[in-house]
């Protein structure tokens, strides 16, 4: 059970990312056959699965910098020996954690003010839009987490796992 | 006041009148989806200049066409949240707020660009600009900056509702356009505009419905020769700008602004109309038969549309119908 | 001046390995703070989420999915016999299968990298044990793995057709015929180095119709998905992103039913992949949309069009310096970052030059290909490398006659708009 929720910790945005890439591909699939066979689309069809697809990105977004995957131009880091690439690690999470917390800030003014209304449902974006705050949360919360990691291995010189 | 022998320098310095080269520059945005050799954004390029000329450099509008910046939507979410940004596009996205803005664009209500002119300046049209600016700081500058009529482009004439029966007609996917053909009495079929030059010669579909100038610039009428003019839906721009934007500005600005969009608005109105009756005239020459319709009978065909929508006001069919009654009758 | 600054601090974050999402996000920022400040920030956040919003962009998580759901499937391994059966006999017949399975894997998934990882892990230990060196099996491995995301479907098609406002269908359709060159130049390639060094063919001797018949029978499945994503679109069933969902459809059908690889354990792996290589890659175009906004405020794409005029007014030069320039940027910048930042500042520029816009986004595509490649930082040199354990100076010796072969289709690629654009005016 602990090991359970040990792996949804480490991967719910994947989890919870899945839900919302099935409810997409399940909606374009069923687009198709609706058409061909039943000659008709439901009208709210496109809007959902784009819904969806925003929720899944911001998701993703946020799993793939928790699990270093974003790409990143990887020039210095060849060349700099361990203890300057803890520097720049530590610069990297220190930029990371600004841009986030003020990207979740803008966002959160953003969507809080937003008046726009769905094409097809006519439904505030808003449900769409919550993404993208949880998304810049998240990470903020990830980037101070690298920053004190790095900033141990450089200063404290104790051997932190990854 | 400035010691020194400088003419250049403003007379006035402590006056409560401040002349408006002193004013620090306003930089606006204009954003709009029309491409450069539209004639819609070829007049609003004139009106820009001629504001930015105007204001002796305390205003810069800045255009920015087909797309470039926000439209739609986000163009008009800018606005409402208080961009220094004048918003050039459809009416319906101020139906958006303010819904019943979809009803007096809605389908039948005009057969010239006159009485929809009309319309704009009745009380009731009146109320929903005070309505949406009060509510959302939405300014509404003009609701008239039209591009054409849309119209029936078929295999065969139609002069009644009863010709539309049985034909499939290509629709965008709306839910006002699937209503409108719905009630005309034919069947709407969503597809993108580009499938539908192959979809006719197929027999998928009958037709299409649209402008004069997509009809002529989409060789539409080499598949279809029979245009019927249904007029039944009205390409109308609004112009839009920030209240929180609107109130900063001098009087003097607001007076520039006002004028000269209006004559833009005259401008493209003549041009519009000179254009649409050139291209009847290059249609003509490849064969295609104009058709006038039974508007009365299109009106009434149409009324049903204006209950399928819960957030218009209940009613506001029967009070558009009674103005336009009135409209018509001044007109004659 | 002050509107050049956001790109130094660009390049500034780039250089700290700051993620280049991040980057782009970061000098937008600072241009909206601190240059010009007449936008509320809240709507660079409009910008930044509407961005990706697009219908069309649905078919990048389809196709991500295509290419992981092939890996559980046994797809792969169809393709490979069929491979094997083809080219098998030849002289360097692993190395000729190696380059054809990057095609055939290429008419259904579109990573580079993917497609690198998982044949250095298959192919190359069997080509060792038939006498491949080591360096020169890494070398044809990450080289041909070029192919695979030009072939369509594939990301970086998707990402500049709507980047350059061009049809996903014409990319699609118009990209065979250069994915098809790339692997006919690293097959010859292949033949004349093996013959230099006496490497053998995989199987004794040639297949047999029926032989070829039989395999192409079990292979089917997997052929199909190719071939109904080129007819789907062609005969306007239905659009690339419809095709993509299709195509995940029946892919897993056939792993379920027909090759039984595919178990239901498999399915949250295969959502759970996706998810993360969407974000990775959908993030790089919001945060671009953003930085794409500060360009368009400052009329960047107009001066670099004026600039470029002022050099030139041949086409034939403007795209040698484009070709140049990206090939320099390639050896820094992963392909698809390099697409979605330069992108929208050439194709005005080309535009006025008359170049179709589809013919660039060919040679564009084709360029960054060739940059992943080449030292010092190329993507899929540094995926085969660490996985085959190979030295970087040894697999270079060994690359360079395919970059070579990969230039020489770069170049017909260029200037010739009828090569490059050949499959698509077939189709069309
Ligand atoms: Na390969
Ligand atoms: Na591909």
């Amino acid at each position: 059970m602990n090991n359970y929720l040990k792996r949804f910790g480490k991967d719910f945005e994947l989890y919870v990312g899945s839900f919302f890439l099935s409810i997409t591909s399940v909606i374009v699939i069923m687009n198709v056959f609706t058409r061909y066979f039943l000659k008709f689309t439901y009208h709210w069809a496109e809007e959902v699965a784009v819904g969806a697809f925003v929720w899944t990105i911001f998701l993703g977004f946020a799993n793939a910098y928790k699990t270093k995957n974003l790409i990143g131009v990887e020039v210095l880091m060849k060349v700099l020996p361990e203890k300057g690439r803890n520097v720049v690690e530590f610069l990297t999470s220190i930029v990371v954690i600004i841009l986030s917390s003020l990207m979740f800030y803008f966002s959160y003014k953003y969507v809080v003010g937003s008046t726009k209304i769905t094409a097809a449902l006519e439904i505030s974006y808003t449900y769409i839009y919550i993404s993208i705050i949880i998304s810049f949360a998240l990470i903020t919360l990830y980037s101070i987490y690298f920053s004190i990691q790095s900033f141990k291995k450089i200063f404290i010189n104790e051997n932190v796992k990854n | 006041a400035c010691g020194g022998g400088d003419d250049k320098a403003p007379a006035s310095g402590e006056g409560a009148d401040v002349p408006s080269s002193n004013v620090e520059k306003k930089v606006i945005k204009v954003s709009t989806k029309f491409v450069d050799d539209e004639q819609t954004a070829i007049s609003l390029k004139k009106v820009v200049e001629a504001i930015n000329e105007r204001s002796g450099g305390s205003l810069e509008l800045q255009l920015f066409t087909s797309g470039t910046l926000p439209i739609g939507k986000d163009g008009m979410e800018q606005i409402v949240q208080g961009s220094d940004w004048i918003l050039v596009d459809g009416i319906n996205f101020l139906g958006d707020y303010v819904p019943d803005y979809n009803a007096v664009t809605g389908p039948f209500l005009y057969q010239t660009f006159d009485e929809y002119l009309a319309m704009t300046q009745t009380d009731l049209v009146q109320n929903l600009n005070r309505q949406i600016e009060e509510e959302y700081g939405i300014k509404v500058l003009s609701l008239d900056w039209v591009f054409g009529f849309r119209s029936m482009m078929t295999k065969k004439p139609i002069k009644t509702p009863d010709d539309m029966k049985g034909l499939n007609i290509r629709v965008p996917t709306s839910q006002l356009y699937t209503y409108t053909i719905e009630a005309m009495g034919g069947n709407p079929v969503a597809m993108p505009y580009p499938d539908t030059y192959a979809a006719i010669q197929q027999g998928v579909i009958d037709g299409v419905e649209g402008s004069i100038m997509t009809y002529y610039g989409t060789k539409q009428y080499e598949n279809v020769k029979e245009y019927s003019i249904t007029n039944h839906l009205l390409g109308v721009s609004a112009v839009t700008i920030s209240t929180k934007l609107w109130d900063g500005l001098t009087d003097e600005q607001r007076t520039i602004m006002t004028e000269e969009f209006q004559k833009g608005m005259e401008d493209n109105l003549a041009e519009t109309i000179k254009l649409e009756s050139e291209y009847e005239v290059l249609l003509k020459e490849e064969g295609v038969n104009f058709h006038e319709v039974d508007a009365d009978a299109f009106l009434k065909a149409a009324a049903p549309v204006y209950t399928k929508f819960d957030k218009w006001t209940p009613g506001i069919y029967e009070e558009l119908v009674k103005e336009l009654d009135a409209i018509k009758q001044n007109l004659k | 001046m002050e509107s050049i600054y956001p790109i130094i601090v660009l390049f500034i974050l780039f250089f700290l390995n700051i993620p280049i999402a991040y980057a782009l996000m970061g000098s937008s920022l600072f241009y909206f703070i601190f240059i010009n400040s007449s936008m509320p920030m809240q709507m660079i956040i409009q910008q930044f989420v509407t961005s990706v919003e697009s219908f069309p962009y649905l078919a990048v998580p389809f196709f991500i999915m295509v290419g992981s759901v092939m890996n559980y499937s046994g797809i792969s391994e169809a393709l490979m016999n069929f491979a094997d059966v083809l080219v098998g006999h030849t002289k360097g017949g692993l190395a000729q299968v190696n380059v054809l399975l990057s095609a055939l894997m290429g008419g259904i998934s579109g990573s580079a990298n993917a497609d690198a990882a998982m044949q250095s892990k298959i192919l190359v230990p069997e080509m060792e044990k038939k006498g491949f060196s080591k360096p020169f099996s890494a070398a044809i491995t990450a080289a041909s793995s070029a192919i695979s995301p030009v072939i369509p479907p594939g990301t970086n098609l998707i990402l500049y057709a709507i980047i350059a406002n061009v049809s996903v269908g014409d990319m699609f359709l118009a990209a065979y015929m250069p994915g098809i060159l790339m692997a006919i130049a690293l097959m010859i390639a292949v033949h004349i180095i093996s013959i230099k060094r006496d490497y053998k063919p995989s199987r004794n001797k040639m297949s047999s119709f029926k032989e070829i018949f039989m395999q192409f029978i079990k292979s089917i499945w997997a052929l199909f998905i190719p071939f109904g994503i080129i007819m789907g679109m062609r005969m306007g069933m239905f659009t690339p992103t419809e095709a993509g969902g299709i195509a995940v459809l029946f892919s897993l059908i056939v792993g379920f039913f027909v090759y039984k690889q595919l178990k239901l354990k498999h399915i949250p792996l295969i959502l759970m992949d996706t998810v993360k290589g969407t974000g990775a890659v959908m993030i790089i175009i919001a945060s671009a949309k953003v930085f794409g906004y500060y360009l368009t405020l400052e009329r960047i794409p107009q001066i670099v069009t004026e600039s470029l005029m002022g050099m030139t007014d041949s086409a034939f030069v403007l795209l040698m310096v484009i070709n140049l320039l990206l090939l320099f940027i390639g050896m820094f910048i992963e392909g698809g970052a390099a697409l979605v930042i330069l992108a929208p500042l050439l194709v005005p520029a080309v535009r006025v030059f008359g170049v179709n816009p589809v013919h660039f986004g060919i040679i564009f595509i084709v360029n960054i290909m060739i940059g992943g490649l080449t030292p010092p930082f190329g993507s899929m040199m540094f995926t085969v490398c660490s996985i085959v354990d190979v030295k970087l100076e040894d697999f270079i010796k060994d690359v360079w006659p395919f970059i070579l072969a990969l230039m020489t289709v770069l170049i017909l690629v260029t200037y010739s708009e009828g090569v490059a654009l050949f499959t698509l005016n077939l189709f069309k």
